[in-house]
């Protein structure tokens, strides 16, 4: 009978005290363990000796079924609705283990079995017989851990070759919603962008806004090593000409796109507030009709630039650019620049 | 045959208590020494392997091999007790774990590795089974790892990679010691079980593909313990006299129950290890039933409530299965038939390879070694005719027919996944010979030594591509050097700005992180979802109007560009996946103005650019207008 009852006061025992402290992982793992060993326990208590022809080997079985007991507890649950959860999962191994101790006891015949390693029989050779197998199966786990812990560790600390760096490009805020052509107002708009620069040293790009495949303002900017920069870019108004326009931002060799067309005739209380400030640009407040925005994030302040449309190249009527950074380290976002 | 008693120790002196500790202590000093050795040697030959000094391929087998080799000496040893044996059989499969551990100790690498950690984490994250997958469609109807490693995780406060680690080198542990078992069923002498181990752990897959995070080497170690609950049932009624009628059918029962169990829980974890364990559990019956042997009825029962499991499993829970293995075998065949026909040509082995000389010959070698062995152990077999090794080398056989498979561009890959279950055949139908010919022959002793390295070194040549051994610089079309600083901030990048769970069109290796890391839903395209035609149309071409269409009705929204494409030929020769319609003749398959094409068109916005990679956002409102520039 203890053969049932200390398993399964294991496995109660074991659950109780790991739910309170689910997540810990200190504590949680060994209770996780002896739960799901006791449990693999039982589920071979209704079987037959194994021929020991092999030390061990009952134990191994009990540490898999133990183990696959997670999943079909898991599967179990599936049909009710319920997430894998540990509550769940702890009310479900201590079902299946009170099935098992229940299904064992009326059905098992009455002679016994060879010890296991997880119950100490009460017969005095059963323990001096399981002790060298638990130091056959613990030795070797406890060594290649401590091998095999040392090994991760200094491999992880050894020098490894940098990999390589990169300058990334992106539409920001509320720009990088867009998902149709973009409405300019008469008065110009400002696209935020986001400038990534990681793994390579400082350097200097040129940063350009391009209208119809054509520069249209341009300026040098500093690309510090491992900061992420917003800019804000002023495009301005665009012919009215109610056709689609190539916008491109480009810093260096990497560059966004999308296409833009002027303010149609106001409608009767269909048009919205236009990003026509950097700030307001950066905070996504006011979308041009046809932009969605989403994600917008808080706005800070930072210095001013305007660049001129770069002499000899084709202008727009009415196109001039204003390009304005800011600098954050990488991974941290920094407010938005009057221009 | 079957084992039922222990082997006495032969009689003579009284062995003293320190007289029997002496061999286990020297066996824990010296395979300490060995291990720690071993796994200074795959450190330095990792580390050459990452700066490039070349190197790697000797230092990676010296530090294998100073510890397998005193450890199989250890564990074949005649005067090594069964204890001692098991000792060393988990000291052997925990360092047969560190070559993988120690070469991504992190995170995932390998590309089924970013699916299922993928689909682990989901299910940590919202608790939900079954939810498809993005990078390997087919696992999300297989749950059985993810539900492991999560709830383990859910329990204890570990991540997702940290369980999957755990329960990882304890199936990696439970299949050494699985194998052993069986053989040990079969044989009454512990050496032909460990021996039996050992052989096996030399397959393709041991060191790293069924080390990874995949539903393989779970599923594995549960269908190697599931048969050695069945044959247990098998031969239940070979005790009859022993147990009584009660007990006898107490234990056919007990143990039936846990095959079907074991079963269950293998078909629930992947669909090749379920097939194959129905597969062996019918040849067990049909060699039974052939030959003459015990429990005839109890195997077939098994072999059907097996198959049973497997095909309500496919048919009911995971119908697109079939599907998903076709191109493995299918289509291999075909290509196979086409080649014998001269119709296609085949494969050329380790093409462009960087191994080394003596790795590729071992690696043609080993198949001719295996032939050998099994044809020895065929003689040997043919003088008693018994129903267990009967089944074990038709099990056995299955690898050669898979080997030739190997030269068809679809086979290659089912080929080299077939051979870790036909290796159990071979090994445990070959470990009697070996223990044979080493107890009367010393020259064979050296032979075994010799032919134990060759076999380790050929088949993991055979089974994994350096790039997944070794660590090095990024590399274009590598599954494991995929995920550079760049793309792993693109894929950072979408999530935080747009979301996760995202349909997105991307190439195989951009697929991979933004799938994963990403979080997204990425397709790479199909021969009846050519995604990838999207990259093949000509700049000023149309577009397939009905892949348009497609994308549009299944809401996909993004596109991912990597310009790589067309400066560089992958490192496995795939873009987009396995059957794709492209040119793989060691040119690129694309031109700079395919892969351009899209920053010109009114119907895409371009969110973000990086050096390599672009990701686009599809307007379809814009294309169906009519709009253009």
């Amino acid at each position: 009978m203890n053969r049932i009852l200390i398993p399964l006061a294991v496995v109660y025992g074991a659950l109780g005290a790991l739910l309170p402290v689910t997540g810990r992982l200190w504590i949680a793992l060994p209770l996780s363990v002896a739960a799901l060993l006791a449990v693999g326990d039982l589920w071979l208590v209704a079987l037959p000796p194994p021929v020991p022809s092999l030390p061990g080997l009952r134990a191994a079985l009990a540490a898999l079924t133990g183990l696959m007991t997670l999943p079909l507890v898991a599967l179990a649950l599936y049909p009710f609705g319920v997430a894998v959860r540990p509550l769940p999962l702890a009310g479900g191994v201590a079902v299946v283990a009170s099935c098992l101790a229940a299904a064992s006891v009326p059905s098992r015949p009455s002679s016994d079995f060879s010890g296991t390693p997880f119950v100490v029989s009460s017969a005095p050779f059963v323990v001096s017989s399981v002790a060298p197998t638990i130091g056959a199966v613990v030795l070797p786990v406890i060594v290649a851990l401590g091998i095999g812990g040392i090994a991760v560790h200094t491999y992880e600390r050894l020098p490894h070759p940098a990999e390589p760096g990169y300058v990334t490009v992106a539409l920001g805020d509320w720009a990088a919603s867009l998902d149709r052509p973009l409405t300019v107002p008469a008065q110009g708009i400002y696209i935020p962008v986001r400038v990534t620069s990681a793994g390579l040293p400082a350097t200097r790009a040129r940063l350009r806004l391009w209208v119809g495949g054509a520069v249209v303002a341009t300026r040098p900017l500093d690309l510090y090593a491992d900061t992420v920069r917003t800019l804000t870019v002023r495009l301005p108004a665009l012919p009215a000409d109610d056709a689609l326009h190539p916008i491109d931002i480009s810093v260096g060799a990497a560059s966004t796109g999308f296409y833009a067309r002027s303010t149609p005739p106001p409608t009767s209380g269909a048009a919205r507030r236009l990003p026509t400030t950097p700030d307001a640009a950066a905070r996504g407040l006011p979308s041009t009709p046809g932009a969605a925005v989403r994600g917008v994030s808080a706005p800070g302040r930072a210095g001013r630039a305007v660049v001129r449309a770069v002499a000899g190249r084709r202008v727009l009527a009415g196109a001039q650019g204003c390009l304005a950074p800011r600098r954050a380290p990488l991974s941290t976002s920094q407010g938005g620049t009057p221009c | 045959m079957i084992a039922d008693t222990v082997p006495l120790p032969a009689a003579g002196a009284p062995v003293t208590e320190g007289a029997r500790r002496a061999p286990a202590v020297w066996c824990a000093i010296t395979l300490t020494a060995a291990g720690a050795a071993g796994t200074a040697a795959l450190i330095h030959s990792y580390q050459q392997a990452e700066w490039e000094r070349g190197g790697q391929f000797g230092w990676f087998w010296a530090g294998m091999l100073v510890f397998t080799l005193p450890a199989a000496w250890w564990a074949v040893r005649a005067s090594s007790s069964a204890r001692l044996r098991v000792g060393v059989l988990i000291a052997y499969a925990l360092f047969t774990y560190l070559p993988k551990l120690l070469r991504h100790p992190d995170g995932p690498l390998y590309h089924d590795e970013y699916a299922h950690w993928g689909q682990s984490q989901g299910i940590l994250t919202d608790g939900r089974l079954f939810q498809p997958n993005p990078i390997v469609r087919v696992i999300g109807d297989y749950p059985g790892l993810h539900a492991t490693v999560a709830a383990f995780g859910t329990l204890t406060g570990l991540t997702v990679w940290q369980a999957a680690l755990l329960v990882l080198i304890l199936a990696h542990v439970l299949l050494m010691l699985g194998v052993a078992a069986l053989a040990a069923h079969f044989w009454s002498d512990p050496r032909i079980a460990a021996t039996a181990a050992l052989i096996y752990s030399l397959n393709s897959s041991f060191l790293f593909f069924d080390t990874q995070l995949g539903y393989e080497s779970l599923a594995i170690a549960v269908m190697v313990w599931a048969l050695v609950a069945g044959v247990r049932a098998m031969d239940a009624t070979g005790s009859r006299a022993r147990l009584g009628w009660s007990r006898l059918g107490w234990s056919r029962l007990g143990w039936s129950a846990l095959t079907v169990l074991l079963a269950g829980g293998t078909t629930a974890t992947h669909h090749l290890s379920a097939i194959w364990l129905t597969g062996v559990l019918g040849l067990l019956a049909l060699t039974r039933t052939v030959l003459g042997g015990p429990g005839r009825i109890t195997g077939w029962a098994l072999t059907a409530a097996s198959g049973l499991v497997v095909t309500v499993w496919l048919g009911v829970v995971a119908p697109t299965t079939g599907r998903y293995l076709d191109p493995y075998l299918g289509r291999a065949l075909d290509q196979f038939s086409n080649l014998a026909g001269g119709d296609e040509e085949g494969r050329e082995l380790f093409k462009q390879s960087i191994l080394p000389w003596w790795e590729r010959d071992a690696a043609y070698l080993a198949p001719v070694i295996a032939f050998l062995a099994v044809a020895a152990s065929l003689m040997l077999w043919w003088r008693r005719r018994d129903a267990f090794p009967a089944a074990m080398l038709l099990l056995g056989g299955l690898y050669f027919p898979a080997t030739l498979l190997i030269l068809t561009p679809s086979g290659a890959e089912g080929a080299r996944r077939s051979w870790a279950f036909s290796y159990l055949g071979i090994a445990l139908a070959v470990a009697p010979l070996v223990i044979a010919l080493i107890d009367r022959f010393v020259a064979a002793r050296r032979a075994a030594v010799a032919l134990f390295a060759v076999l380790l070194v050929g088949n993991t040549a055979a089974g994994m591509n350096p790039s997944y051994r070794f660590p090095g610089p990024p590399v274009f079309g590598s599954d494991t050097r995929a995920a550079t600083p760049e793309v792993l901030a693109a894929a950072a990048w979408l999530r935080e700005t747009q979301g996760n769970h995202l349909r997105l069109v991307a190439d195989r290796y951009s697929g991979l992180i933004f799938g994963s890391y990403g979080e997204q839903a990425p397709t790479t395209g199909s021969v009846t979802f050519p995604a990838y035609d999207l990259y093949r149309a000509r700049p000023g071409g149309p577009m397939p109007p009905a892949l348009l269409d497609q994308l549009d009705r299944w809401r996909f929204e993004y596109l991912v560009v990597d310009r790589r494409m067309a400066e560089q030929v992958p490192d496995i020769n795939i873009y987009f996946e396995t059957n794709e319609p492209l040119r793989h003749d060691g040119v690129p398959a694309f031109d700079r103005t395919q892969l351009t094409k899209f920053d010109h068109l009114p119907w895409l916005i371009k969110l973000y650019d990086g050096p390599h990679i672009a990701v686009y956002r599809f307007d379809f409102a814009t294309l169906h207008s009519g709009m253009t520039q």
